[in-house]
């Protein structure tokens, strides 16, 4: 009986979602015991991000075989423990969204390091330049619209495998430019922190095309009033014939990444779609109704945790005082969920085994 | 009807007079520690709380930023380094539990921020939201995204042997961007640009 330590077949090719720890992680088996990884989070309590702790749980030396690691944007709740993870995939590439290699980008994390440290993304993502530079590595794969990101062949390993960018478009990344310059700080300014801007607009979808299998992950794509960006950019760009079988569903469900003709134009009929839960919004993410749209273009809805877990217990004075003072509290890191999706390439077959562990579970029969 | 809060300084009154003593209250300030000078202003009859240890340890600190012109440095610790109880002439408190926090959203009356457990380091970081009528006025210009604060609850037993509860919500007092330290993120960006690209070296 497998259990959730156990590693894929050679042959195998498995896309495993976790979330939420503080954020959310996508591991893609290119097959042969060649791993991408896509975003990172650390589950509550733990020092090792999740990636490393899967595959490391498999003995099989998975983590020396990383091939690709790829941040799809810099807010901390995609991107938490990205750096320790590098420096235990030392022959991982580092893949980022062209956003970020801009003047723009690396002055803000100039300016946020040169502030009181925190726990931020920029935070991260300096500690992940620091990483790169101390193992000698540098011009990331920059990641843009209708760019091929990492490609293997069939030759000498069991399958075939490609990755592509399917955004941003180039009107979307100057849209992030714009507000990227709108975060540096000014003369006479306190030395504040930098918090993640909304929306979103850096965010780097992915394209997953191996053997006879499609991949769709949405990351956190928003849409935006214009044609050439957002969504609606990823539709026109889009060029593959073949729908996808599976969904990573785009920024936590919410409405404001939702587009029927993704469903419609880049999809399977009946896709296997999989959401992970955010806690860190205005509002909890994906709510009720995003579960129950959700639900009704597939019967294959997954998510992989029911919310981010309980409190610590405080002492009774602490509770209390924080029950009088705050009108809304959440926790924002739990323990991770995963829902794992595998497809064995021998045969052709495009009927998936899916498996939920820590949490996760099949949204459908919860919907009344 | 009581308010929510009881707004005090946490570290009480240092009763110090010698240029140096005032030098270090200053720079305690700019960094955003516990405001030893506002305390001067609530609790003026107040003993001195603060263990001398505890302004060595934070001198070194405060040497850091001696030139107003220089950016924190990163190995700045900025959290006040607040002992458990603290006790002189009758009078002692205890913190029961400290965060700091982050302001990531300011919503007209309230306003949204990450805490991060300095109590428990281990706990996971939460989102809560505030009501802004809890703050200190004088801290009410402070509640921007970005912002960093402190929030200590704990008891104090008073030298008449009273015991309160105490909420105290303190808001850093930041340095500030000057063109010099701007200039310098500036520059270090661009040579990090240039080294993200392949072309120069990594800007240390």
């Amino acid at each position: 009986m497998p259990t959730e330590a156990t590693p894929p077949k050679v042959d195998e090719f498995e896309i495993s979602i976790f979330g939420p720890g503080r954020g959310e992680c996508v591991l893609i088996h290119l097959g042969s015991n060649e791993w991408c990884v896509i975003d990172s989070c650390v589950s509550r309590g733990r020092t090792d991000p999740v990636a490393v702790e899967y595959l490391r749980s498999f003995n099989n030396d998975a983590l020396a075989n990383v091939r690709l690691v790829i941040a799809t944007h810099w807010h901390d709740d995609h991107i938490g423990g990205m750096a320790a993870l590098l420096s235990h995939a030392p022959n991982a590439a580092f893949c980022c969204s062209m956003a970020l290699g801009s003047g723009e980008f690396t002055t803000l994390v100039s300016a946020a390091t040169a502030t009181i440290a925190g726990h931020s993304g920029i935070d991260e993502f300096a500690m992940i330049l620091d990483e790169l530079d101390a193992r000698g590595q540098r011009a990331p794969v920059f990641a843009v619209e209708n760019k091929s990101l990492l490609s293997l062949s069939g030759v000498g390993r069991s399958f075939p495998i490609a990755l592509e960018s399917l955004s941003p478009s180039n009107p979307t990344i100057r849209l992030a430019l714009t507000q990227m310059r709108s975060l540096l700080p000014q003369v006479n300014q306190p030395q504040r922190r930098i918090v993640n801007p909304r929306p979103n607009h850096t965010s780097v979808v992915i394209w997953v095309n191996a053997g006879p299998i499609r991949a769709l992950l949405g990351a956190d794509l928003e849409h935006t009033a214009h044609a050439d960006q957002g969504w609606t950019a990823v539709l026109t760009c889009h060029r593959d014939t073949v729908p996808a079988h599976l969904f990573k569903v785009p920024h936590h469900g919410s409405p404001t990444s939702d587009n029927i003709n993704i469903w419609k134009h880049m999809l399977d009929k009946s896709p296997v779609a999989v959401v992970t839960p955010f806690s860190g919004g205005s509002v909890r993410l994906p709510q009720e109704s995003d579960l129950r749209r959700l639900s009704d273009r597939t019967p294959a809805l997954y998510c992989t945790a029911t919310g981010s877990g309980r409190p610590p217990n405080r002492d009774p004075l602490v509770a209390r005082e924080m029950k009088r003072q705050l009108s809304s509290r959440r926790i924002l890191a739990g323990q991770p969920g995963h829902v794992r999706i595998r497809w064995s390439t021998a045969n052709g077959t495009v009927t998936p085994q899916i498996e939920t562990f820590n949490g996760a579970y099949h949204v459908n029969p919860t919907i009344k | 009807m009581p308010p929510k809060s009881q707004i005090t300084s946490f570290l009480g009154l240092p009763n110090r007079t010698s240029s140096d003593q005032i030098e270090k209250t200053r720079l305690l300030f700019e960094l955003g520690l516990p405001s030893i000078s506002d305390a001067n202003n609530e609790w003026s009859n107040r003993p001195n709380v603060l263990a001398t240890n505890q302004i060595g340890n934070l001198a070194s600190t405060a040497r850091a930023i001696s030139n107003p012109e220089a950016s924190v440095p990163r190995t700045v610790k900025v959290e006040p380094d607040v002992p458990e109880t603290t006790k002189q002439a009758g009078a002692s408190l205890q913190i029961k539990q400290l965060w700091e926090g982050t302001v990531t959203e300011v919503r007209g009356e309230t306003f949204v921020a990450i805490l991060n457990d300095k109590s428990q380091p281990s706990s996971p970081a939460e989102q809560v939201e505030f009501e802004a009528v809890e703050l200190r006025v004088d801290d009410l210009p402070l509640v921007v995204p970005g912002s960093v604060f402190y929030w200590m609850i704990g008891t104090e037993r008073t030298p008449s042997g009273q015991v309160r509860n105490i909420s105290n919500v303190e808001f850093s007092r930041l340095p500030v961007w000057t063109r010099s330290s701007l200039k310098t993120a500036s520059e270090k960006g661009s040579r990090a640009k240039q080294w993200f690209h392949a072309n120069g070296s990594y800007p240390s």
